[in-house]
């Protein structure tokens, strides 16, 4: 299976907070990947230089076999890189369906037109049925995405990712603020999804993350601390000293 | 033309002077802009509804001091007024509204001093022992601009023993980098914004009054002073109290250097130093350590 | 969003504008006609002015640059290329938009938010100063006289342009162009990103845009519409001076976006008509009419920030809204 993600000697500090620390990671295609840790850890600090949110100090990434370091967002979106927010991160004032149209439109040949109507044409209208059905939202087009309830909400969030037909596919705590209840569907999606496009998932619901991860990547003070499948985790004795026993 | 130390030293010192004022005028601006992240573009028409204020107020009372105590208190409690109705609403708002609202109050300011005291240009007497000149180190220099002087700087003094060993001073240079951790600590953030504001806009009232005998007051007043308050301030850093000071004190050089040794053409000079500042280091010359 | 307006009420305001004059001078006086094609060439420049900062929300306070710079351009023609015909001013005004576009678009795009309204004003002023003090180039405080100006083609057929019908209908032909471009571009594919960019940048970019790419062609589009409003204007009035490139017009073309309603297309003009007519009629009674115009601004800011525009349709809105 091919490396799709290629993350070495990742560092990042902001002023004298070193965040990152050398971090190596490896992402096979087809896999799901989860990041864990406490608060503050580093994970979302990953996310963000990997997807060129924030610059690295030093380190390399390449991707799908291409230098990618230090490469702009909207650039490592068109070559298959997507991601989703912790915070949501969507255009509150536009519906779902143009929340999702404006995420396929960017795949589509004249995304950018200044002249042209694609509503109709272009499969525009087909790929933005089929990811409203993927996350559940096929009712709600037509609401303001403001207005949707939070769990919707955190469902558009990756929506938007999914629109622009990624390789791969980041997702910053998707249950983040959810209840058990909503997580529930959220974790159904994520799996329907890791048959589609791999995944890498940070999280904090340690149950999500050892059901549906093939291998989990333990960090703490911007450092790996373990990585392995999530048994062999479980058993690990500093991840369970680093969550206090909360495994 | 020749170079003499006289030249240099009166051309340094009228720099100085108009720095110096520009650090009020400067400073307020900038601190309203770190604490309440409004731009008050209605600035520069404060300054000059002081400096109004201060001409009406010196020719009805007969004193200058009593003008420059009276005006500011005025335009602070105008400042109050502004910030209570209009700008209180808004801060929920994206800044974009803040930003037009108070252009859109300086509009009614500039129009209603013109409409109150039309479109002459006034002159202020300084007070008598303060008028005249004076001797020293070979030149011989209008006694009241180094009264500006002195008083600008006294003001600047007592604004940053204020900023820096009060209570108030403290909070409000919290405020303008976290203002949530401030109310968590049960300060009341709403007050603290009124009180920057109104301080603020008294400050540049006291300016305009300040340098009312020196510049006279004069319709163009507002707008002038507001585009080199905005440069001083891009310069020195948004928020930055230190920055504006800097940066006011060398554009007080800047112009009055341009103006004595170039021509028009100076003025452009100081807008591409603005532009350049904008795109290569938008936090300001200064960096904020505090 | 269809059409804010429904296209009948625009059809029928396009013919009223088209009949319009015929009633001068006798039912009314010439004056209104006047009136209407100023209003009208603020129209052109306050469409470009939406694009860029009612759609995309990028607020700038250098929108007159273009607008002096078409009336520059217009004169420099005339002395250039020695020619009184519109088009060639026109064609002289697009490529100089093109240029100053690009560069001040290129440093300005780069910033934001407040930064973005200094550093256009800093571009815009450094123009007005240019103007102002380079006397020999510009005339400086004087500004430049402008000929009659003729339409068609150079040396070909040419036929002046009449006042004051011939400028109405010339004035009224170009902005129903650039509305329709406009409209074409506000409804196409990118007419939307620039509606996500003004809600939420970051992400816009994440979803694989170049948003900065995106943001200079609305940039570059204002400038377009900008210019030949300004040369439109300083044909009109034969003359063209620095106070066409002042930070203040800037400040007048949001007023009068605001006060409509951003975003609109129709918003602006409609503000731009109701301040050059408002302002036209008040400023006839009282010197100061600035303040009421001012106030009703504020009041505008605090309770129907959408403008006029805003509130008549959310009226509209709130008819056909279930209540649920």
């Amino acid at each position: 299976m091919t490396i799709l993600l290629e993350a070495r000697n990742l560092k990042k500090s902001f002023g004298n907070l070193a965040v990152l620390s050398d971090i190596t990671l490896e992402v096979k295609e087809g896999e799901l990947r989860s990041i864990i840790g406490p608060n503050g850890a580093g994970k979302t600090t990953l996310f963000n230089v990997i997807t060129g949110r924030i610059p690295l100090d030093s380190g390399q990434i390449r991707f799908r076999g291409e230098e990618v370091t230090g490469v702009r967002p909207h650039v490592l979106s068109r070559l298959g890189m997507a991601r989703s927010f912790q915070i949501n991160n969507f255009f509150p004032n536009l519906t779902t369906l143009e929340n999702i149209q404006l995420s396929v439109q960017s795949r589509l040949k004249h995304g950018t037109s200044t002249w042209r109507d694609l509503a109709r044409s272009d499969g525009m209208r087909e790929k933005t049925l089929e990811v409203l059905d993927l996350i559940g939202l096929g009712e709600h087009g037509a609401e303001l995405a403001m207005n949707l309830s939070y769990g919707d909400q955190r469902k558009l969030e990756i929506g938007l990712a999914l629109g622009t037909e990624p390789a791969l596919l980041l997702l910053d705590e998707p249950t983040s603020g959810m209840s058990r209840f909503e997580s529930g569907s959220m974790i159904d999606l994520i799996e329907k999804l890791s048959k589609r496009v791999t995944i890498i998932l940070i999280e904090h619901d340690i149950e999500l993350v050892m059901k549906v991860s093939q291998r989990v990547l333990v960090i703490h003070y911007g450092q790996k601390i373990a990585e392995g499948t999530p048994e062999e985790i479980e058993r690990n004795e500093e991840v369970q000293r680093v969550y206090l026993g909360g495994l | 033309m020749e170079i003499h130390f006289s030249t240099i030293l009166t051309s340094m010192l009228h720099g100085l002077i108009l720095g110096m004022v520009l650090v009020i005028v400067a400073g307020g601006l900038t601190i309203i802009f770190g604490m309440l992240d409004v731009l008050n573009f209605a600035h520069g028409s404060l300054y000059m509804l002081g400096g109004y204020l201060g001409y009406t107020l010196a020719k009805v009372t007969g004193s200058f001091w009593l003008a420059l105590i009276i005006a500011p208190m005025i335009v602070g409690f105008i400042g109050f007024l502004v910030e209570f109705f209009t700008l209180r609403p808004l801060y929920g708002r994206p800044p974009v509204h803040h930003l037009l609202l108070t252009f859109g109050i300086s509009l009614i300011i500039l129009n209603l001093i013109k409409f109150v005291w039309g479109n002459d240009i006034y002159t202020v007497s300084p007070p008598n022992y303060l008028a005249g000149a004076t001797r020293f180190l070979g030149i011989s220099y209008p006694t009241y601009h180094l009264f500006v002087l002195f008083f600008s700087v006294a003001v600047a003094i007592l604004l940053w023993l204020f900023i820096s060993k009060t209570r108030y001073g403290v909070a409000v240079r919290a405020g303008t980098e976290d203002i949530e951790t401030l109310e968590a600590n049960g300060i009341d953030s709403r007050k603290l914004f009124t009180g920057v504001f109104v301080a603020g806009t008294a400050l540049a009232a006291i300016a305009g009054v300040a340098i009312a005998p020196m510049r006279t007051v004069y319709p163009q007043m507002g707008i002038d002073i507001i585009i080199d308050a905005f440069i001083v301030v891009v310069i020195g850093g948004l928020g930055s109290i230190r920055g504006a000071v800097i940066g006011a004190l060398l554009l007080g050089q800047a112009v009055q250097f341009g103006a004595v040794f170039l021509t028009g053409f100076s003025d452009a000079a100081i807008y591409i130093v603005m532009a350049a500042i904008l795109l290569l280091k938008p936090s300001g010359l200064v960096a904020e350590t505090e | 969003m269809k059409l804010i307006v429904g296209r009948k009420y625009l059809v029928a305001v396009l013919l009223c504008l088209a009949l319009f004059p015929l009633g001068a001078p006798t039912l009314f006086s010439d004056f209104y006609v006047d009136l209407l094609t100023k209003i009208m060439i603020f129209g052109i420049a306050l469409l470009g002015y939406d694009i860029i900062a009612g759609y995309t929300g990028l607020v700038s306070l250098g929108h007159a640059m273009f607008f002096g710079l078409g009336g520059y351009c217009a004169a420099y023609s005339t002395k250039a290329l020695s020619t009184h015909n519109l088009f060639p001013m026109l064609g002289v005004a697009l490529l100089c938009a093109l240029g100053v576009g690009l560069l001040v678009g290129y440093f300005s795009i780069q910033t934001k938010g407040i930064f973005f309204v200094f550093l256009t004003l800093a571009f815009a002023q450094f123009f007005y100063l240019a103007a102002f003090n380079l006397t020999t180039i510009t005339g400086g405080d004087n500004g430049i006289t402008l000929p009659k100006v003729t339409i068609g083609i150079p040396k070909v057929w040419e036929v002046m342009v009449s006042r004051p019908l011939g400028f109405y209908y010339l004035a009224l032909g170009f902005l129903v162009l650039a509305y329709l471009w406009c409209h074409r571009v506000i409804s196409s594919p990118f007419g939307k990103i620039l509606v996500a960019i003004r809600e939420n940048e970051e992400r816009v970019s994440f979803l694989g845009f170049n948003v900065r790419r995106i943001k200079m062609k609305a940039f570059m589009i204002s400038a377009f519409l900008g210019v030949t409003a300004g040369v439109l204007y300083a044909t009109y009035n034969d003359f063209v001076s620095p106070g066409m490139l002042h930070w203040t017009l800037s400040g007048d073309f949001i007023l009068m976006s605001v006060l409509g309603g951003m975003g609109t297309l129709i918003g602006p003009v409609l503000g731009g008509a109701i301040i050059l007519y408002v302002g036209d009629f008040l400023s006839s009674l009282t010197e100061n009419w600035m303040i009421f115009i001012g106030s009703f601004f504020v009041l505008t800011i605090l309770f129907a920030p959408h403008g006029i525009l805003g509130l008549m349709l959310k009226r509209r809105w709130k008819k056909n809204d279930d209540p649920a």
